[in-house]
């Protein structure tokens, strides 16, 4: 029995060293139930024209890595889907980034903002799910204390599947991506 | 009535179906699945016999090719396999070892894996030579990157 603790410790601790998954449907502002701790979050841009909304709530500032992923298939070679944190509190957007937004800056709102640029795109493998993906490049933000959101949308309105990776403490995923795991695995 | 009819019929006819083979080798070149990193593609593998015939244990070698929408996989394992009531038309097949594995992409350097695998499923002896099997297979990966995997394979083997 002892021999076996090893092996059942690494089975159980294997799922905590995921990101937490959810499905984003341009449809719905997707409220982050756990801000603290990681999340993966995957949507599809069907039409390209899709804005996808996340709210953050932090109780004191807080520091988190983003970045946005598009798996590595042939066909989303040119898939560059962008993102941004807005809210109050965040540095004003150059002229650049103010007009790529899907939607006008609220008064007093400021903006981080990633336009995933980045080229040759980098590349990652996530051992997790065992898939590659294309990234934007993990970008650290301090969001300030309170609410604020999350924009995700595709400037050169193409079509495919995307997720975005937001925060560094990892707190277990298998079971949540049991839920839709033809979604996120494939 | 009649499907537990056939199915007696069938365990009781399983004991005397096929001859122990006295083969110390076995290659088998199943088709496989991997439902974690999808990929599609053949696993073939040998396997030996090292002690008299009738005995369970065999060592187990294998290397698989297989393809997806977002890799190359090429995993290589090294393993043990009991294989049980080798005189019967259902055969159960067990087994575990160790397992490298090897993910391509075109703009990455090549992903390397290591940990141990675990099986299971059934051989049907079709002769005393040719099995067709199914199996279950789970991996493990400890180093390079943690992570479980699975999925199933099947396909035809060749005792010699």
């Amino acid at each position: 029995m002892r021999r076996t603790w090893p092996l059942l410790l690494i089975l159980f601790a294997t799922p905590a060293l995921t990101h937490v998954p959810a499905r984003l449907h341009a449809d719905a502002v997707y409220v982050l139930p756990r801000p603290e701790v990681s999340s993966a979050l995957f949507g599809e841009f069907l039409t390209g024209a899709e804005h996808f909304v996340v709210k953050v709530t932090h109780a004191t500032r807080f520091g988190a890595p983003i970045e946005i992923l598009v798996p590595h298939q042939a066909d989303l070679f040119t898939h560059r889907p962008a993102w941004a944190v807005v809210g109050p509190g965040l540095p004003a957007p150059n002229a650049e980034e103010l007009a790529a937004l899907p939607a006008p800056l609220p008064a007093g709102f400021g903006a981080v903002v990633d336009l995933n640029q980045v080229d040759p795109r980098p590349v990652i493998f996530e051992s997790v799910m065992r898939r590659f993906y294309w990234t934007s490049g993990p970008l650290a933000v301090v969001l300030p204390k309170g609410e604020s959101e999350l924009w995700i949308w595709s400037p050169g309105h193409t079509r495919g599947k995307f997720g975005l990776g937001y925060g560094v403490e990892e707190g277990g995923g298998y079971m949540a991506a049991l839920q839709e795991w033809s979604f996120y695995a494939y | 009535m009649r499907t537990e009819a056939a199915v007696l019929c069938v365990v009781l006819a399983s004991g005397a179906w096929a001859e122990t083979p006295a083969s110390h080798f076995e290659v088998n070149v199943p088709l496989e699945v991997t439902l974690v990193g999808l990929t599609f593609g053949v696993r073939p593998e040998v396997l030996y016999r090292p002690a008299s015939a009738g005995t369970v244990s065999k060592l187990r070698l294998a290397f698989g090719v297989l393809g997806g929408p977002e890799q190359l996989f090429l995993p290589l394992s090294l393993g043990y396999r009991a294989h049980f009531r080798q005189a019967d038309l259902v055969q159960p097949l067990v087994g575990a070892g160790i397992e490298l594995q090897h993910r391509w992409v075109r703009d990455l350097p090549v992903v390397r894996q290591f940990g141990g695998y675990f099986e299971f499923g059934v051989a049907f002896a079709v002769t005393a030579q040719l099995r067709v099997q199914v199996l279950f297979g789970l991996d493990l990966m400890l180093l390079g990157g943690p992570g479980v995997g699975f999925g199933p394979r099947a396909g035809v083997g060749w005792c010699f």
